[in-house]
């Protein structure tokens, strides 16, 4: 019965080490404070907002503070329309005139999230009439997948459209595609302003454009190297049509996919792990913001819009695990299973492991239970597997091993 | 631990030597020893809460005694190998069967398992019950439930049954019956019964062996037969109302009705009589007082 | 003699079997319906555009069915042998012991896959009939963790039950149901998709819980 009793204590530790921490930090949740960062090309200085549940503060990059009003004045392309609305648009900035269709034409905005580059969608996309002459777009009467061919399914009547998938695999056949496709990407949503499709790496890495062009295919190979080892796509869809899409690295480089020949400007991050810390990429007239927003601070870099490097920032707070909570946790807790996380969409095991500090509550817990050991003279095989489990568990392993105790032999 | 010759395994159906078993702090019995003869129907008499059940559960292996050592058929009693376990017919306190089955359902169930089933056995005493073939045992009485729990185990034809106090919720005409089943039943070769009750008269008759349990310890073990033979109880009466005669050696118990006086005791009249004289115990009248073997029970572990 | 411990099983559950079957049935079609009709009212580009982008689950109502029979059959199987200790009915049967804990287990368990089996075959059936074949597969993956979820509360159920004391009883419940719970986390496709075997093992280990339970059984630990 070792064995059985063993598989218990495991499922004892398991199920604490899941739901204790989570209860625990479920009643010690901090307040939400956050930080965003602009360029103001008035002040030529980075200028915050910095927001908790009751207020937003604006501060600059020398610390001082200003109102709503100021604010929006010292970043007049974020806010032209305000300040259109109350007359104080400035007419020119820089000794450049200020035309208000530039000033939306360039404001762009991407966010880039670890979820959403872990998120695999089911593989099944609309593919857009691109050039239907109409203003806005069509959803398509069928959808795609690429797997040992492109294949269009009819939705309506749930059987695959063979012309239009002999069509588009030829296609991408002559562009020398190798079938499945990794991956595709892409914004299979009516709600933008054009559509340029998709982009697909096929099995050997290249990166294709896919989309459809009055009823035919248009499928280029970008030449984008196939050693790059792509994350994530994320396809842009801009009216300014500088670049078709970013595109994120698995060794966290990030690249924008311009419209000239497919070519790559490479972003310029900091301590940039997309596994772990959200992607924001702010641009206007003048700058682009880059910034890395991390669990507790961020760091943003800006650059001119020839992509040179102007100033960058820093800032860091302290965690969790500084708090009292935290500390507390540090000692009490070995460690941590938690079965879902921030930057994934997926259930897993997300283990956190143990610190110094568990070590002393692991000591305790192991001398708690040399009197327990004694008390209900518990055999001497089974006071190894207890102090071994409590020695790797702590807490858990001892309330393990007081629940399971009860189940042992009589040392007989 | 000594070793069992053949012999002794085959003359004794049940060993158990100095078992010793407590609930939590709590003892219910220790160093109970004894043993069951092949061929003999044993009681285990005692009073409620003396660890009849207790003993039962030992003997079926639902409990690991603290200490000690209980053998059936030579096995270890905590784990029985299903060929010993076939030998035993076991009817648990309450005659509880599963009760969603019907009288045939039930009857094909346990057929699967014994090799010797006798399925007439069962019939027979199923077509004496006023009930049908469908009728589910929840549907039935206490009575008629008790006789499929009887005629399961007699279909069986197991060596040695165990039977857990068998007139429970039994009325009289049922408790006559049981124990003419089981004596027919006993009748047969080398078949062994081991019974417990709380209704001592059922069993008078009906018993070769017994052994009596008091809170932790055993009382007697002996023949029925010699216990009533040797079992006695005298009758006197006194001058002097005020006095009471402590048990000891001589007497094992004793009762006083103002100047009547019984005393029980193992010991022939002159011994008692000797002993009373020793005491300067002014007395008239002693006699003996035919017994049953619920008053001798009752004489050896007191009303209370 | 297998067939016979099966009867046994059987006559237990043989009414909350049929009256979960009714159940099961009745979700299956309230499920081709609902579909049905999404397809009878939307165009079905619309349809499978909305179902891809908000991962519109429209076999939920099976969600916690495979739950719903594993407690209701465990309940019904193992709360007769719990009743006036009828177990010892079963253990003092001349089978060993531990295969006749195996085989009331699996009794259960069939009955229960057979369940999950039905709903899985319907559901890929509809699915077939309305929606492109990568449904199925996410179908698939999606609803396999509350299968298995369903499988897990049933083993506990019979872990609890056979535990005689009271307290071991409380105490194992509170575990079971933590570990039940790690079965149905989250919404959406597909969300076991890196953790199906994790929650695999959890439920073959609770599995062997079970002996521990009938192990105390026979030591009569109250």
């Amino acid at each position: 019965m070792l064995s059985a009793r063993i598989a218990l204590l495991m499922l004892i530790v398991l199920t604490a080490s899941i739901f204790i921490p989570q209860f625990y930090w479920k009643a010690n949740t901090r307040e939400n404070k956050r930080t965003n960062v602009f360029y103001s090309p008035i002040l030529k200085d980075f200028i915050f907002i910095k927001s908790d549940v009751r207020e937003n503060y604006y501060v600059d990059g020398k610390g001082k503070f200003h109102t709503r009003e100021e604010f929006e004045s010292l970043l007049p392309f974020l806010n032209y329309r305000q300040l259109t609305l109350s007359g104080t648009m400035p007419d020119s900035i820089d000794g450049i005139r200020i035309v208000s269709k530039e000033v939306n034409l360039n404001n762009i905005n991407i966010r880039v999230q670890p979820a959403i580059i872990q998120y695999r969608s089911l593989q099944l996309f609309p593919l857009f009439e691109s050039a239907s002459g109409r203003v806005r777009l069509e959803l398509s009467t069928d959808f795609f997948r690429i797997k040992e061919r492109m294949e269009f399914v009819t939705s309506l009547t749930n059987t695959i459209n063979e012309e239009k998938s002999r069509t588009f695999t030829d296609a991408l056949v002559n562009e020398g595609f190798t079938f499945p496709a990794k991956a595709i990407y892409g914004n299979p949503s009516t709600k933008k302003p054009f559509d340029e499709g998709y982009f697909v790496i096929d099995q050997k890495g290249k990166v294709y454009h896919l989309k459809m062009v009055k009823g035919r295919p248009f499928c280029k190979e970008t030449g984008i190297p196939s050693d790059l080892d792509i994350a994530y796509i994320s396809v842009t869809e801009n009216e300014l049509r500088e670049s078709y899409a970013l595109m994120v690295t698995q060794t966290n480089d990030v690249f924008f996919i311009s419209y000239d020949h497919y070519g790559l400007n490479k972003v310029p991050v900091k301590d940039y792990d997309h596994t772990k810390h959200t992607l924001l990429i702010k641009g206007d007239l003048f700058y682009r913001v880059i910034t890395v927003q991390k669990e507790n601070g961020y760091n943003a870099i800006v650059t001119d819009r020839r992509n040179i490097v102007l100033a960058d920032t820093s800032e860091q707070w302290p965690g969790e695990e500084m708090t009292m909570a935290g500390v507390i946790a540090s000692y009490v807790f070995p460690f941590t299973l938690a079965i879902e996380k921030e930057s994934s969409p997926y259930i897993g095991a997300y283990f956190t492991p143990p610190g110094v500090n568990a070590l002393l509550v692991s000591v305790i817990a192991l001398l708690c239970s040399v009197y327990y050991f004694r008390k209900y003279k518990i055999p001497t095989r089974n006071v190894i597997v207890y102090s071994v489990l409590i020695a790797c568990s702590g807490l858990y392993g001892l309330i393990a091993f007081l629940v399971v105790k009860d189940f042992d032999d009589d040392p007989r | 631990m000594d070793k069992k010759t053949p012999e002794n395994v085959v003359s004794n159906v049940v060993e158990i030597n100095n078992l010793t078993h407590y609930y939590g702090s709590r003892l219910i019995f220790e160093n109970l020893s004894f043993n069951i003869r092949e061929g003999s129907i044993f009681g285990l008499l005692g009073k409620n809460g003396t660890g009849k059940t207790t003993t039962i559960n030992i003997l079926n292996g639902f409990l690991r005694p603290k200490s000690g050592q209980c053998l059936m058929f030579g096995e270890d009693s905590y784990s029985l190998s299903p060929a010993t376990k076939a030998r035993v017919g076991f009817l648990i306190e309450g005659h509880v069967q599963y009760s969603f089955m019907n009288i045939r359902q039930i009857e094909r169930y346990y057929s699967a398992f014994y090799p010797r089933w006798k399925k007439e056995a069962y019939y027979e005493l199923m077509s004496k019950l006023a009930v049908t073939e469908h009728q589910k045992l929840s549907k039935m009485s206490c009575g008629q439930r008790s006789q499929v729990a009887l005629g399961l185990i007699l279909a069986q034809d197991p060596d040695l049954l165990i039977l857990d106090d068998f007139s429970m919720g039994l009325d009289a005409g049922y408790r006559r019956l049981f124990i003419d089943y089981l004596t027919e039943y006993a009748k047969a070769e080398k078949k062994t019964i081991f019974i417990t009750s709380h209704i001592i008269q059922d069993l008078e008759n009906f018993l070769d062996d017994c052994i009596i349990l008091d809170y932790r310890s055993v009382l007697l073990t002996m023949p029925v037969k010699e216990f009533l033979g040797t079992f006695k109880q005298y009758k006197f009466e006194v001058a002097d109302p005020s006095i009471t005669i402590p048990p000891g050696h001589i007497v094992k118990n004793s009762e006083r009705v103002k100047n009547k006086i019984s005393i029980y005791s193992f010991s022939s009249e002159g011994e008692v009589t000797q002993f009373l004289n020793s005491r300067g115990i002014q007395y008239s009248g002693l006699h003996l007082v035919p017994m049953s073997l619920e008053d001798a029970f009752i004489g050896l572990t007191g009303k209370y | 003699m297998i067939s016979a411990l099966i009867m046994k099983e059987w006559l237990k559950v043989k009414w909350v079997t049929a009256g979960l079957l009714i159940v099961h049935i009745a979700a299956l079609l309230l499920t081709y319906y609902d579909l049905s009709n999404l397809f009878k009212s939307y165009k079905a580009n619309e349809v499978i555009i909305q179902f891809i982008t908000f991962e519109v689950v429209y076999y939920s109502k099976l969600k916690y069915l495979a739950l719903l029979s594993g407690l209701g059959i465990g309940i019904f199987q193992y709360f007769p042998e719990l009743n006036q200790s009828r177990l010892k009915l079963t253990l003092h049967l001349p089978v060993k012991e531990h295969l006749l804990i195996i085989q009331m287990a699996a009794t259960g368990i069939v009955l229960l896959c057979l369940l999950c089996l039905i709903d899985a075959v319907i559901i890929s059936l509809i699915t077939a009939l309305f929606l492109p074949r990568e449904f199925f597969d996410s179908m698939i993956t999606t609803t396999v963790p509350w299968y298995l979820g369903g499988l897990t509360a049933y083993v506990w159920v019979m872990v609890v039950f056979i535990e005689p004391s009271w307290r071991k009883r409380i105490l194992l419940s509170v575990v079971g149901l933590g570990i039940v719970s790690l079965f149905y986390a989250g919404s959406g496709f597909n969300i076991y998709a890196y953790s199906i075997w994790c929650i695999a093992v959890l439920a073959i280990i609770s599995g062997s819980v079970i002996f521990l339970s009938a192990y105390n059984f026979k030591r009569g630990i109250m």
